[in-house]
């Protein structure tokens, strides 16, 4: 029935284009069949959260900022940069984890996963250039650091740039499966000859942009909680991006056989089990070398006596139950290779990301401010924005998952990379 | 044994032609592989050398400042009403000889430069002391530091100013100051900017005074060149060892300010942020700066070989298992 | 009854000579109290475009402070000029140049100059001195109004 393995059909007569268009977009179902297919609960609800979301971002663009946050002097970001840009990241770098893996390292078990890894990771940056489009103050500037004046000096010309540049990167890794969807053979097999290049670069790239969003904190001793503030803050924050790519790759995956069983093919549900063993692994040894640089960082300042604080025990609560207690499950799932050990820990390390991420930029920051737990609750209509953010994040997932060839080989091209 | 690509530094490593429409380099010698591990060590290593070798900014030596005296302050607030009007700021809601707004403690905002708090002094019986907020005009700022479009200016006179046509309001200067200064307007929808002291530039550039200084009568504001303010507040402080707490607020926190504070109520009662070191915060982040270069230059590498070592060994298994084959037959 | 007469212009010229005497002593009084206490009273003005005129009791504030030197104070720790900044150093120069009164305070204390932080202007110069004892009556201290409350009336054409 999913008529879009089929050939692609000759675009000679405008008539022909227009059926071969029609099958691209809806799967190969007929107008009313897809209209009617699209009414489910979870549809409704993404609906109802969009439509109220329009006029929040509405008033954010006609009014100015100050109608959608609360921003001031003290505390100038909020959810939208810690949850899309701060906490996004990490998470949507599995695309440059699993490539490397596959590309890199060799590994061939991930192959089928490198599509699905890279399509999260390039829509992740893409949406989290969203989400600085609708933070910035004049976000039609938003190129300014690249081509207008550049302030070498800051770390956040340092994550701008690399971040446009991965974004690049990332677009051209994914090239490959648009081409065959749109049926270009010579195109790509010129990409797919430049992927190695491109992968190392990714890897540099997101080296480099994942520690500087953790060096944007180093100019912030006085502000940044002392357990949390650390010199050695690039290195913590780029250890835990590699088990955190890993984790989300893994629940990436977990998504695909689950929920979209139909689109993938034999290879990718055969091989799901042994990669998300693999990235098990390696989430377990990232996650060991985490946990041991954050114990030295407290070491190294000397900051134990403020674990007994009411901050201390926020920390603890992150670092013990969502750093040490994914760190024991990722081993105990690996030993007794239980897969559903090991996407729980894999939930949870990712949830523990967040919390970080959300702690260094919220929570943590300036902390000694009076009412500072008052201040950083967002307003109603930030969260509208990002729940928003994340509804149309997944939609557009899930439309790109159903059409291309993301889990599965279309079989003129099978082999080619 | 037809047309095989050898590689000139391959010690007689001849590797099979890949297949199909990857033609990669061949497997990498012993030789090739130490040198370029070398190579890659040096790099690595060389960089906290260079970083150390960065030679030190000793700032414009004549640049001004202004010598903040609490103890001369009144609270009569002409400052804050000069400031208003020699920058054309929109008149606030209260006046400025309205004193009801002491009751809280302001901040300045999009609408004002600088604003004069009340602390109630512990003394006996308290004392009301005045404290003035604007930017202090830091020697190197981390504004400047921060910002990506470098938008910040430290002036030869001493004044950091802002450039409003290169700013795209990331905030990320709101976060860097450690004194919690710029304000951004958040309430323009087309024109956003930060919103802050500039020193009022365009008359020390002339060689005159700032409008506060001019207008306050108390004499607690003195406008000089930083390095005779710094006299000057020794000497006051040293002459009246009882009136003043020992410590000029500005003269080292955060690598210097223009702003140069004394006082006669501990600085920590008034508000002033203690914990602040005493080099300039920039410092704090050259160390992962210089390292970026470093990446660039060694990841290629490091990855390259990786990837070499790695389609060499698949090679050998996929030359091996195809031999073991062949035997078999 | 010439020698009778001859004593009686004469005592009259001595009482008339003494009436004239007493006189010149009485109106000169003033002038010697003058020259010992300054200008009785001060109108302080030189804000006039802003702030109404200040009338400043000089010859009471003679009998409050503890000297002269309270307020004139050229010489006193206060005084953070060095020698040569009012005096010339030259022997022949520095006997002109030292003169015989007490100077006004706008005789060293003029308009800012960032050159120089350490001389406040007239108008920090009179603001400090008043202050040391003026301030808190009153709301001057406690509240902006109580400068012109307390002080000098604020005129509406005031620039600040």
């Amino acid at each position: 029935m999913d008529k879009s393995v089929q050939p692609p059909r000759s675009l000679d007569t405008p008539g022909r284009f227009r059926a071969w268009f029609m099958d691209k977009l809806f799967m190969g179902m007929t107008v009313s069949e897809y209209s009617r297919s699209l009414v489910t609960p979870f549809n409704i609800v993404a609906a109802v959260i969009l439509v109220a979301s329009v006029p929040v971002f509405m008033m954010r663009y006609m009014t100015g900022l100050a109608t959608v946050v609360h921003a001031t002097h003290e505390y100038p970001w909020g959810i939208l940069l810690s949850w899309g840009i701060f906490a996004g990241e990490p998470l949507f770098a599995a695309g440059f984890v699993v490539a490397a893996a596959y590309y890199l390292f060799g590994m061939k078990t991930f192959r089928p996963l490198v599509r699905l890894a890279v399509l999260g990771g390039m829509l992740g940056y893409a949406f989290a250039a969203s989400y600085l489009l609708i933070d910035l103050g004049r976000p039609w500037r938003i190129y300014y650091p690249m081509l207008v004046n550049l302030g070498p000096a800051s770390v956040l010309f340092v994550v701008a740039w690399h971040v446009a540049l991965y974004c690049t990167v990332q677009v051209l890794e994914f090239t490959p499966a648009i081409l065959e969807w749109l049926g270009s053979k010579r195109l790509h097999r010129w990409v797919v000859s430049v992927t190695v290049a491109l992968i190392i670069g990714g890897v540099i790239l997101s080296t480099v942009h994942q520690s500087a969003l953790g060096a944007m904190y180093l100019i912030t001793p006085g502000k940044l909680h002392p357990l949390w503030y650390s010199s050695q803050l690039p290195l913590l924050f780029f250890s835990s991006a590699v088990y955190a790519a890993m984790s989300f790759a893994m629940l990436l995956a977990f998504v695909g056989v689950r929920y979209f069983r139909d689109k993938c093919d034999e290879e990718f549900l055969r091989n799901t089990p042994l990669l998300t063993l693999s990235l098990g692994k390696g989430a377990a040894l990232s996650i060991y070398i985490y946990f041991a640089l954050k114990v030295l960082a407290l070491a190294q300042d000397d900051r134990w006596g403020l674990l007994l604080t009411p901050y201390g025990y926020w920390y603890l609560l992150e670092l013990i139950g969502f750093v040490a207690i994914p760190m024991v499950l990722f081993t105990v799932g690996i030993k007794r290779g239980n897969l559903g050990i090991i996407r729980f820990a894999a939930l949870q390390a990712v949830l523990g990301i967040v919390l970080n991420r959300f702690n260094v930029n919220l929570i943590a920051y300036n902390w000694q401010q009076p009412n500072h737990i008052h201040h950083i609750i967002p307003p109603v209509t930030e969260v509208i924005m990002v729940v928003a953010m994340v509804t149309l994040h997944v939609l557009v997932f899930r439309w790109i998952l159903n059409r291309f060839p993301v889990m599965r080989e279309l079989p003129e091209y099978k082999g080619t990379h | 044994m037809s047309n095989r690509q050898k590689n000139p530094s391959a010690d007689g490593d001849a590797a099979a032609t890949p297949r199909g429409s990857e033609r990669k380099t061949q497997g990498l010698s012993r030789r090739s592989f130490l040198s370029l591990g070398a190579l890659t060590g040096c790099a690595a290593l060389g960089a906290p050398a260079r970083a150390g070798a960065v030679p030190e900014f000793k700032g414009w030596p004549k640049s001004y400042g202004m010598l903040t005296d609490f103890t001369a302050c009144v609270g009569c607030r002409s400052c804050e009403e000069a400031c208003n009007a020699a920058n054309k700021m929109p008149q606030p809601d209260t006046p400025f000889s309205d004193g009801s707004v002491f009751k809280d403690l302001r901040w300045p905002s999009a609408k004002t430069y600088t604003v004069v708090n009340r602390y109630e002094s512990r003394g006996d019986p308290p004392k009301p002391v005045y404290r003035k907020i604007q930017c202090n005009h830091c020697l190197e700022p981390a504004c400047a530091t921060a910002c990506p479009i470098h938008a910040y200016t430290k002036t030869p006179e001493g004044a950091v100013i802002y450039n409003e046509d290169l700013c795209f309001g990331c905030r990320y200067c709101v976060i860097a100051c450690p004194f919690n200064m710029p304000g951004y307007d958040y309430e323009s929808a087309l024109e956003p900017k930060i919103v802050k002291c500039v020193f009022c530039y365009d008359r020390i550039k002339e060689g005159q005074i700032p409008a506060c200084a001019e207008a306050c009568p108390g004499g607690a504001l003195t406008f000089g060149r930083r390095a005779d303010l710094l006299k000057l507040a020794r000497r006051r402080i040293m002459d009246n060892p009882d009136k003043y707490v020992d410590h000029i607020y500005g003269e080292h926190e955060v690598g210097g300010t223009a702003w140069l504070y004394i006082s006669a109520v501990p600085f920590e009662q008034l508000g002033f942020p203690m914990d602040l070191p005493k080099r300039p915060l920039i410092q704090l982040t050259e160390g992962y700066l210089s390292s970026v270069p470093v990446i660039f230059t060694t990841f290629p590498a490091l990855f390259g070989m990786v990837y070499a070592a790695m389609r060499r060994r698949s090679r050998e298994d996929h030359d091996e298992k195809s031999t073991h084959r062949e035997g078999e037959e | 009854m010439k020698i009778v007469t001859a004593n009686r212009v004469r005592l009259w010229k001595g009482a008339a000579l003494a009436l004239l005497g007493l006189l010149a002593v009485v109106s000169g009084l003033p002038l010697v109290l003058e020259g010992a206490g300054g200008p009785k009273t001060i109108t302080i003005n030189y804000l006039e475009k802003s702030y109404g005129p200040v009338s400043f009791d000089h010859a009471l504030h003679t009998t409050l402070a503890s000297g002269c030197g309270a307020c004139h104070h050229m010489h006193s720790e206060k005084a953070y000029a060095t020698c040569k900044e009012c005096h010339s150093l030259k022997p022949e120069a520095f006997k002109a140049s030292v003169s015989q009164q007490f100077l006004p305070c706008s005789g060293c204390h003029t308009e800012l100059s960032p050159e120089s932080p350490g001389m406040p202007s007239l108008k920090v110069a009179l603001h400090k001195k008043c202050f040391e004892c003026h301030l808190g009556i009153g709301e001057l201290g406690s509240s902006p109004a109580g400068c012109v409350k307390t002080c000098h009336a604020r005129k509406a054409t005031a620039t600040r």
